[in-house]
């Protein structure tokens, strides 16, 4: 079990250098940069130019959220078709009728569900 | 025995990255703050099933909620955040959260540590580069019809999801700004009722970008 876990070994250190990366470049351009000399000029988001009027956070299309939750029930059927991927071969000879036909009909189902989002033009950005 | 002593020390560096993000998922006063460190929370989740060889429910768990339900999440923020409200504790007492908390946590752990399942598993863990062609195997024999149903609900999901993110089809097609949308959007947008997407939820505008 300890070596399990000691696998994902080079992930944990991939992690800690991208952490330390980030972190030691804010770091190191607080230490080099020059603190002090801030203004208020110097913090508006455009040093030059219009000076910026109203709230900074605009609102955002519906159509992000849409998006979002297409990605996620997306992601759900890959999550199921992964195992049935790995095991297709082996499997293909024993029980043919239920590998091909189980997943053919699963993604049937699903390729409805499909057919009605691009039917509503949910795919569809600009309209 | 290497690995008594092995680990807890794995298992209490993660629990505690976990039940601390979750902590602050929870207390956090900006919201940003709190999605994030409900995505800690999700990868301690998930490095919690790899630490018990459930490699498979580990990526899924990566896959699904690092991935995706923290998108959803972040896009969730997003869009309700010119809805900010003065935060009002609905509850006087700590204590009333308190219990609550108990009774729901009780409610779980007592059905799960009762059932007679739990005593049916094998003490040791099965062979790990095996679990996914054995969750493969069950699947496609033995769990064949409750994966069609799975499309099912899926299915309805998308559909629901379309439906009501896309209310109001029938305005889309009209090229003329509507009252309702004109004194809606006001001058936070000057985008045509076109394509501003009205949907049930608290942005009743939207803007481009």
């Amino acid at each position: 079990m300890q070596s399990q876990l000691s696998q994902y070994l080079p992930v944990l250190m991939f992690l800690m250098v991208t952490i330390g990366f980030a972190v030691g470049t804010l770091a190191f351009s607080v230490i080099a940069g020059k603190v002090g000399r801030r203004t208020r000029t110097k913090d508006i988001p455009y040093e030059c130019g219009m000076v910026p009027e109203g709230p900074g956070n605009a609102r955002l299309s519906v159509k992000f959220f849409l998006v979002a939750l297409l990605f996620v029930l997306f992601d759900i059927e890959v999550v199921f078709m992964y195992p049935w991927a790995v095991t297709y071969k082996e499997l293909l000879a024993k029980h043919f009728a239920s590998v091909v036909g189980g997943m053919l009909s699963f993604m049937g189902i699903l390729f409805v569900g499909y057919l009605y989002a691009l039917k509503k033009k949910a795919f569809d950005w600009k309209s | 025995m290497r690995m008594l002593s092995d680990i807890p020390i794995a298992f209490l560096m993660i629990a505690a990255v976990t039940l601390v993000s979750a902590v602050c998922a929870m207390s956090l006063r900006n919201l940003v703050h709190c999605g994030l460190c409900l995505v800690l929370t999700f990868v301690g989740l998930a490095a919690t099933y790899l630490h018990l060889s459930a490699e498979f429910v580990g990526f899924a768990q990566v896959l699904v909620y690092v991935g995706a339900v923290a998108i959803l999440i972040v896009f969730t923020i997003l869009l309700t955040r010119n809805a900010e409200v003065t935060l009002s504790p609905v509850s006087q007492s700590s204590l009333v959260g308190l219990g609550i908390a108990i009774a729901v946590c009780g409610s779980l752990v007592l059905p799960l540590v009762t059932s007679p399942s739990l005593r049916r598993l094998p003490a040791q863990s099965l062979a790990p580069d095996a679990q996914v062609q054995r969750i493969g195997e069950k699947l496609m024999a033995q769990y064949v019809i409750p994966l069609e149903a799975l499309a099912l609900v899926l299915t309805a999901a998308m559909i629901g999801a379309v439906v009501i993110a896309m209310r109001d089809d029938p305005e889309r097609n009209d090229p003329s700004p509507s009252p309702q949308n004109q004194k809606d959007t006001g001058s936070v947008s000057n985008s045509p009722a076109g394509t501003a997407l009205n949907s049930s939820s608290s942005t009743s505008s939207s803007q481009r970008p």
